[in-house]
Formats: structure tokens, C-alpha cells, sequence
């Protein structure tokens, strides 16, 4: 899934959580990619993520 | 695989006392300042049992719900607007021009509650070096005082607070840090200011008409005075009010002694206005800024000393009321709280 960046830091380093974490760094604004679950868990979180799948973009 | 340095701090205000709101905002705390940890108030029964050589087990039961925490960080410019709206009471973030956000944060009459989820690892046996993650969830905590060192280094700011609940029912949220340049906030970049002080607006910093110079660290400690024993449901808190008046004490050690104003300040017992301004790095217009204006102090004690040949001032100051008392602002990239 794609997700869009809009968290209020801008450009931020994200650690999702596990057994293994896994690291990104985003950019502000920057559309990137995660799994479903990722997605999940990082759409929990609004005020820092928001989905940016193709009909959103649209709109 | 992860260890105990993936471990993290994250923070929201909550709309409703005790509900979990999802943290969002994660913090760069310190290690050693950090401690979260449920206090319950544990009741032993004391009915004697024929026999016994020691209290009953069986006869333990907890009667109310309580969680103790404390966080430190060192304070930066950007990532920590939430922190200070729970500190504080009130924040709000305005534009100031292009890419340069003013946070604002007064004295509100409730202190806003908040949840804070401890990212934590269990370690594995002693044949490996693995660890398991487990989230540690608080809920309904409110900061029952702080304190902000404006140290011989860098401004560091410590906070106890008291929690309704913690659990592990929480899934862990993603940490996300700043990865914009920010830098903890440097001695070498304070200044301290008194006499006229001009609070800040929504876009404006706040200004003191009087640079003072020659101090070795400041001090500034909040009380929220919180009556933390409201009996709530299932032995749960209530949500703490306020038991009475804040304090504020402000410390200014070290101040070297070159006239006689803050013991003319004491002897007539007349206000003393404060301001402490941080600046940071270069933001698209300005720098950074964490500003601290207290609009009037008296002067409670002052004592004389002399350091390595240089006559100084160890002064405390007792926060009073006025129209708005306490003002920290923070100038930031940072679009939002």
C-alpha cells in the first residue's frame, strides 16, 4: 500500500514494530510503499500518515 | 533483531480522561530520567489467623490504581510541541512566514491528560541474545510537576507524572523521529533578559528590555499542585484537579554579583520579570527558538558567594499571578503540535 508522509517533523525517520524492527526514512510529503500490515499500523496513526492509494490521488 | 535500544517513548493528548487517543508523537527521552512504572495501593488484610508466622498472601488485595512516571529529555525545537501542551496547560502552532511555525504555550486552567506507551524488550534466556517486545500502555496521566534545567550544556527538561492505568493491551505504533536537523539547545546560544517584558503573540516572540550576562544555569520548576486522590470507578483515579494554586520557583545560580538589584528586588519585594531565549538553527526565516517568559517574580532568597575569585548571586524566585504568567514558546519547522 501507498502512504503518504504529512507528519508535522516533516522529514522523519519511521521504525515500525517487531521482532525486527524495520527502518525508513521519509521525506516530507514522499508517497512510499509498505505491506498491508505496515500500512495498518501506520495509518493508526493520522496525524502523521494517510493512505495515498490512486483513487486519493485522484481527488 | 531488535534489542533494548529499539526501545521508545510516544506520547498523545487524550480527549477524554483515561481513552486511549493512539500515540503519535515519540520522544528522544533520557535513559536515566525515564521510569514508568504502576504504584498500586496495595492493602494488606490483618486479621489474625491462628498459626500464622507471617502475613496471609491470600489476604492481599489492591484497593486503587495508580501508575508513577517520570521522562527526561533534552529540549529541541522540533518533536516536542505535545510534550509542552501537556506540560503547560495550552499550545497552539501559527505560521509565521514560509516554512516557520510559532508554538505557544500558556497556562490552562485544566491541566490536559494524556496516554504514553513504553516500547519495551524482554530478554531470552542466557544462551541467547534475543529479545521480545512488549508495550507497556498508560493511560489518563497527568504531569503532576516538571522542571526545565537550562543547563552549563544543553536545556533539559524533566517531568513526573501520574498515571490511571497501564496495561499491555496496546499494539505497538510506529516511532517516528525527526530526521531534519536539530540540535539540542546549546548554553552558548542563551541569553536571559528582565526588566519590560513584552509577551509573545501568536507569531511573535516574547522580549525583556534587560540582557543579563554572567550566570551559570537557570532553573525553572512547576508545581501543578494536582489532588491526584479522586476515587474513581472499579478503583481506578479519578481525574486529579487541581488541589490549589501552581507554583513556579525559577533558580539562577551563579549570577555574578555586579550590583545590588535583585537584593533591592527583595528587600521591596517588587517584581521581577523573566525571560530565557534559546536560539537554535537557521530556519527558512530565523532561527529556532525555546523561550521561557514568566511575567512576574519575587525574589525569595539570595545568597552570596564567591567562586573562583568571582563574586556571585545563588537567587530563588517565587512565580506570581498576573494576566498571563507563564509563557514557553518555541519557534520550529515543525507544521503542527
Amino acid at each position: 500500500m501507498k502512504i503518504r508522509n504529512i507528519h508535522p517533523c516533516g522529514d522523519v525517520v519511521v521504525i515500525l514494530p517487531g521482532e525486527t524492527p524495520k527502518q525508513l526514512d521519509v521525506k516530507r510529503g514522499e508517497v512510499f510503499t509498505v505491506t498491508k500490515a505496515e500500512a495498518a499500523v501506520l495509518l493508526s496513526t493520522p496525524d502523521n500518515f494517510e493512505a495515498a492509494d490512486e483513487a486519493k490521488d485522484k481527488e | 533483531m531488535a534489542t533494548t535500544l529499539d526501545r521508545a517513548v510516544i506520547i498523545k493528548k487524550e480527549s477524554t480522561f483515561g481513552t486511549y487517543p493512539t500515540v503519535d508523537r515519540a520522544l528522544e527521552y533520557l535513559d536515566g530520567d525515564t521510569s514508568i512504572n504502576p504504584k498500586p495501593n496495595i492493602y494488606q488484610g490483618q486479621g489474625l489467623r491462628a498459626g500464622a508466622l507471617l502475613p496471609d498472601g491470600s489476604r492481599r488485595v489492591i484497593t486503587k490504581y495508580n501508575t508513577e512516571g517520570s521522562l527526561g529529555v533534552e529540549c529541541l525545537a522540533k518533536g516536542q510541541g505535545t510534550l509542552w501542551e501537556i506540560l503547560m496547560g495550552s499550545g497552539a502552532s501559527n505560521l509565521v512566514s514560509t516554512g516557520v511555525y510559532q508554538q505557544v504555550f500558556t497556562m490552562a486552567a485544566q491541566i490536559p491528560s494524556f496516554s504514553i506507551q513504553e516500547q519495551w524488550f524482554l530478554v531470552g534466556t542466557d544462551l541467547v541474545d534475543t529479545f521480545t517486545a512488549a508495550t507497556y500502555t498508560t493511560y489518563g496521566a497527568m504531569v503532576t510537576d516538571w522542571e526545565l534545567s537550562m543547563t552549563e550544556d544543553v536545556a533539559v527538561l524533566k517531568v513526573n507524572f501520574a498515571g490511571r492505568k497501564t496495561d499491555t493491551a496496546q499494539s505497538a505504533v510506529a516511532v517516528t523521529l525527526p530526521s531534519t536537523a536539530t540540535t539540542p539547545l546549546s548554553r552558548a546560544n542563551l541569553s536571559f533578559s528582565t526588566g519590560t517584558l513584552v509577551p509573545a503573540t501568536t507569531t511573535t516572540l516574547a522580549s525583556a528590555s534587560t540582557a543579563l550576562t554572567g550566570f551559570d544555569s537557570i532553573t525553572v520548576k512547576v508545581n501543578n499542585n494536582l489532588n491526584l486522590d479522586r476515587p474513581g470507578t472499579n478503583g481506578l483515579r479519578g481525574k486529579p484537579v487541581p488541589a490549589g494554586v501552581r507554583e513556579i520557583e525559577v533558580t539562577i545560580s551563579g549570577l555574578e554579583h555586579r550590583d545590588a538589584t535583585f537584593e533591592t528586588a527583595r528587600d521591596a519585594q517588587t517584581a521581577v520579570s523573566f525571560l530565557t531565549d534559546y536560539t537554535g538553527l537557521a530556519l527558512t526565516t530565523g532561527n529556532e527558538h525555546l523561550q521561557v517568559a514568566i511575567a512576574d517574580l519575587r525574589v525569595e532568597d539570595v545568597v552570596k558567594k564567591v567562586e573562583n575569585g568571582v563574586p556571585k548571586q545563588d537567587l530563588t524566585l517565587k512565580g506570581q499571578q498576573a494576566t498571563t504568567p507563564m509563557q514557553v514558546v518555541i519557534r520550529t519547522a515543525d507544521t503542527a503540535l
